[in-house]
């Protein structure tokens, strides 16, 4: 593997909550989707899920495929400590919040992995990026990105 | 807004224990901790510390000994106030000097002590979240830590990188944050890091959560503070000139707002988030940042500090780099900050220093003194609800 397909992801994370509230999220990226909540009773979206409305209060929901594109907001970059001594890019991995595209509502955002940024100067705020999945399991995934060429900066 | 609390409490009593960095205090234990903390306030209002008939702290955690256990091992004769904040984290104290300030005003209770005691022995605050849920992550973070968003700078950090990309404030603003919690300590025989620190050595440091090193991040120690709240009524027979409770306010973001992917305005993602609470203080009390002579603002970091200092009205958006790095936060600056040198260089007890620093500076006795010092400023910790600030004058 080349180290750009590689994905810049941490070690050792705990996998996400596969529950009747939050599963639907990480369900859907196993089959390469991005699936987010939205109300039945007021129409709007929202993530992190929740077991009911922050709009509304309904506890009535669907899950709805996004385009699974957006917009970085803000980022960090963190050493991760499983990284010393293999060959890797780079010792950071970096932790984005998305404001996603398509949304209804007030904006809905994602935390995630801009999983083709290596470098510390590979990600601006205002970085246009793509869905792009990281299968677990076969029932679960997460809803990882990667950026949109010639995008970058605000 | 009404302001019913204004004046119906004060603080009358400081008491710290020395200061150890992470884990030299873990032997003696944060029980003992707290009641040496405890001790010491009394001994400093004057009161006997059997007379303690409530107890109230923040951030419940394995540093945590509820009153049940701490009046173990105090001659206490009664027991009338028994509270800690309901989330929070280290954002809580707000809230819990309102719990004190509440029930000494309305008779619950005669005399409160709100303590924070933390020993760090086996739990490191600053280390990995990756691990501490092997039952299942919880509600508030369960989306974000597959991501790998588990260190505590994190929250901080994602709101500086958005400052800096909208406003251009730089690792040189942070540098100047850190220098001047050093230059404070200096001053302070109870701060644990009191050497200078240059540019130069900020901007080699290791990267925690980059856009912050390791000198953005707060020390790593161990500790207790204690102070005893009390009705202006009592405080008459007491030893301290008292420090008054002029109000608080605890108003919060909803929600864990920390990896700030909620239905937060965007405009509020370069920011601590503290705005809500700055309009209901400043508008029940009538005071503004002008009429503050020290700010003790929760300095979990230097960004978090910088972004404060807006929040609370003492710059406008985007101004507090360049007013930090030319000396606004200084003893002869346009707002003197964390005259004890706070979580970034005197000790880490989130935010139990800085009260007591405040109510020192309104009695005249700080080790960085600010001339005549009538009305001080505590503002908490960002992003955990409830959060807030206390205003205080002598
Ligand atoms: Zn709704």
């Amino acid at each position: 593997m080349t180290a750009a397909a590689l994905p810049n992801r941490p070690a050792g994370m705990p996998a996400p909550n596969d529950n009747p509230v939050e599963g639907g999220l990480w369900r859907a990226a196993a089959q390469g989707r991005l699936d987010i909540q939205c109300c039945e009773a007021c129409d709007k979206h929202r993530n992190p899920p929740s077991a009911a409305c922050i709009h509304c209060g309904s506890f009535d929901w669907r899950w709805d495929t996004m385009p699974g594109t957006g917009v970085v907001m803000t980022y960090v970059w963190i050493p991760d400590p499983a990284r010393k001594g293999q060959d890797l890019p780079s010792p950071y991995y970096n932790v984005a919040v998305v404001e996603l595209d398509g949304v209804r509502g007030p904006p809905a955002r994602i935390v995630t992995n801009i999983i083709d940024a290596w470098q510390l100067d590979d990600l601006q705020v205002g970085q246009r990026v793509e869905l792009a999945c990281i299968k677990l399991s076969e029932e679960v995934g997460l809803p990882c990105f990667t950026r949109v060429a010639g995008s970058a900066g605000q | 807004m009404t302001n019913w609390l204004r004046d119906k409490a004060c603080i009358v009593g400081i008491g710290t224990t020395p200061y150890g960095k992470r884990g030299t205090l873990a032997d003696i234990g944060a029980l003992r901790l707290a009641l040496d903390a405890i001790h010491a306030a009394a001994a400093d209002a004057g009161l006997d510390v059997a007379d303690i008939d409530g107890f109230t702290s923040f951030c419940e955690d394995g540093s945590t000994h509820p009153p049940f256990e701490l009046t173990m091992a105090l001659p206490t004769k009664k027991l009338r106030w028994s509270t800690i904040v309901w989330g929070g984290g280290g954002s809580g104290l707000p809230t819990a000097v309102t719990e004190a300030a509440l029930a000494v005003a309305t008779g619950q209770a005669d005399y409160v002590a709100v303590v924070r005691s933390i020993t760090q022995g086996k739990v490191r605050m600053g280390g990995s979240w990756a691990d501490w849920y092997p039952d299942g992550l919880p509600q508030h973070n369960a989306h974000a830590i597959p991501m790998g968003f588990v260190v505590a700078p994190a929250i901080y950090a994602m709101r500086a990188r958005r400052h800096m990309a909208i406003h251009g404030t730089t690792s040189e603003h942070l540098a100047a944050v850190a220098m001047h919690a050093r230059a404070m300590a200096a001053n302070n025989p109870e701060a644990l890091f009191r050497e200078p620190l240059t540019v130069e050595t900020h901007q080699a440091s290791r990267i925690i959560a980059d856009p912050l090193r390791m000198f953005d991040c707060c020390v790593e120690t161990d500790g207790a503070a204690a102070l005893i709240i009390t009705t202006p009524e009592r405080a008459r027979d007491l030893k301290q000139k008292p420090a008054f409770i002029t109000g608080t306010s605890t108003a919060s973001i909803p929600r864990w707002s920390t990896p700030i992917t909620y239905a937060e305005d965007t405009d509020m993602l370069g920011t601590c988030g503290h705005a809500a609470a700055a309009a209901e203080l400043y508008g029940k009390t009538g005071i503004g940042p002008g009429d503050i002579d020290v700010a003790l603002l929760y300095d979990g970091t230097t960004a978090g500090l910088l972004l404060v200092l807006e929040d609370w009205g003492f710059c406008g958006r985007g101004e507090a780099g360049p007013m930090v790095a030319s000396g606004g936060i200084g003893l002869g600056g346009h707002i003197p900050v964390n005259t004890h040198g706070g979580n970034l260089a005197e000790v880490y007890l989130q935010g139990a220093n800085h009260l007591v620093e405040a109510v020192r500076q309104l009695r005249g006795t700080s080790h960085n003194q600010v001339k005549d010092a009538e009305v001080a400023l505590y503002s908490s910790g960002v992003g955990y609800p409830p959060l807030g600030g206390i205003l205080l004058h002598r």
